[in-house]
């Protein structure tokens, strides 16, 4: 057998063994951050998320994987007897209607979709928060191509880091919503 | 065949395939999509309202001139591409507090649409900081100088192009065009005559 038809035996080898380690039946239970009755508790942190990250040239978009749906920004498709929509001539992007409950639930579970073990080991208090992507992403500390959000320990920052480390304080949220 | 000439050949392989590949087909897509020119009118700047201007206008697209913001204002909010405004100046500050270009301490510049509602700022003139607060000022009626300023809801994060958020109407994936009377019904402005250059003659 000649070296290059070993290599790719070897190779081959290697991949089936990999594939293998993984138990596709396992469940892992993950408990994220709040969200509250009717999204009460995630509603402040959804706010600057969608004003900061959820404008339509951005994560307002359906094709990103971090994906912000709200007020101002990209509307979560309803049907026009949806149960979910108050006002259906007001759901429009940058319409009156206010960001929905199932807008809510669903940046809450596009957010904590992104890296869910690592989350659930910050929530936990195992790992610190700008382990995360989500935290790292606005702060520049990784590659970013919306660019830098904010610094850390800027209101917009704190905002997300109390909602990750279970503390209550939404001052932050208000304070970086209040920015121009 | 010896090591270099070998060496060469992939080497050339390679670049080849990397201008090839250098090609962006999500916007040959897009430009692809926005069809032809409307007969009877020229490409200039009075071309292609309500369409986003940096598909073509941008790095990628390579139109001269480049522009770095670029869009059209219409008079309300409906359906069918309305009818647009002329005289609406524009107000773009960017992250570092320029306005049209000037700094934060300096007068900005005037920047007006034309009569089918376009206009653009060129990347030579202003290459903003992103993100962007956008403002515009409507007049009241058509020639008065007397105005309305209307602000966008949100921020600007990347997008050049009013037109690649702002196309049709409104609905859960756009805030529709970009317009300056919110009743069609109440709305003073009239379609522009075929003296402007955007009008098919």
């Amino acid at each position: 057998m000649s070296r290059t038809a070993l290599l790719i035996v070897a190779a081959a080898s290697l991949m089936i063994a990999s594939c293998s380690a993984v138990d596709p039946t396992a469940d892992v239970t993950v408990t994220g951050p709040k969200f509250g009755a009717q999204g009460g508790s995630f509603r402040p942190i959804s706010a600057v998320m969608e004003r900061r990250c959820g404008t339509l040239d951005c994560h307002g978009s359906a094709y990103r994987p971090l994906k912000i749906y709200g007020q101002i920004g990209l509307r979560r498709p309803e049907p026009k007897d949806s149960t979910n929509v108050k006002s259906f001539k007001d759901y429009y992007s940058g319409g009156p209607e206010a960001t929905t409950e199932a807008e809510l639930f669903d940046n809450y579970t596009s957010m904590i979709g992104l890296e869910p073990e690592i989350l659930g080991a910050v929530v936990a208090g195992k790992e610190l928060p700008d382990s995360l992507t989500l935290v790292r992403k606005p702060r520049l500390r990784e590659k970013h191509k919306g660019g830098l959000i904010w610094t850390s320990g800027d209101p917009g920052d704190l905002c997300l880091l109390n909602w990750l480390t279970g503390i209550d304080d939404t001052t932050p949220c208000d304070q970086e919503l209040s920015h121009k | 065949m010896n090591a270099l000439h070998f060496g060469s050949i992939v080497a050339f392989a390679s670049a080849t395939a990397a201008l090839v590949g250098c090609g962006n087909p999500v916007v040959d897509v897009k430009v692809a999509a926005l069809g032809g020119e409307v007969l009877g009118v020229e490409p200039s700047e009075f071309h292609r309202p309500g369409q986003p201007c940096l598909e073509c206008h941008g790095v990628y697209g390579g139109a001269s001139p480049q522009m770095s913001i670029a869009g059209t204002i219409f008079a309300a909010p409906i359906d069918k591409l309305p009818t647009p405004v002329e005289h609406v100046n524009i107000v773009i500050t960017d992250a570092f507090g320029n306005k049209n270009g000037k700094g934060p301490t300096e007068t900005p510049p005037e920047r007006k649409t034309n009569c089918v509602g376009n206009f653009f700022f060129t990347r030579d003139e202003f290459d903003p900081g992103f993100p962007l607060e956008a403002k515009i000022e409507c007049p009241t009626k058509p020639g008065s100088v007397d105005t309305t300023g209307r602000y966008m809801s949100s921020r600007i994060s990347r997008e050049g192009s009013c037109g690649g958020c702002h196309q049709g109407a409104r609905d859960q994936g756009s805030p529709g065009w970009i317009y300056c009377v919110e009743d069609p019904t109440l709305s003073p402005f009239k379609p522009p005559g075929t003296e402007c250059p955007g009008v098919p003659r």
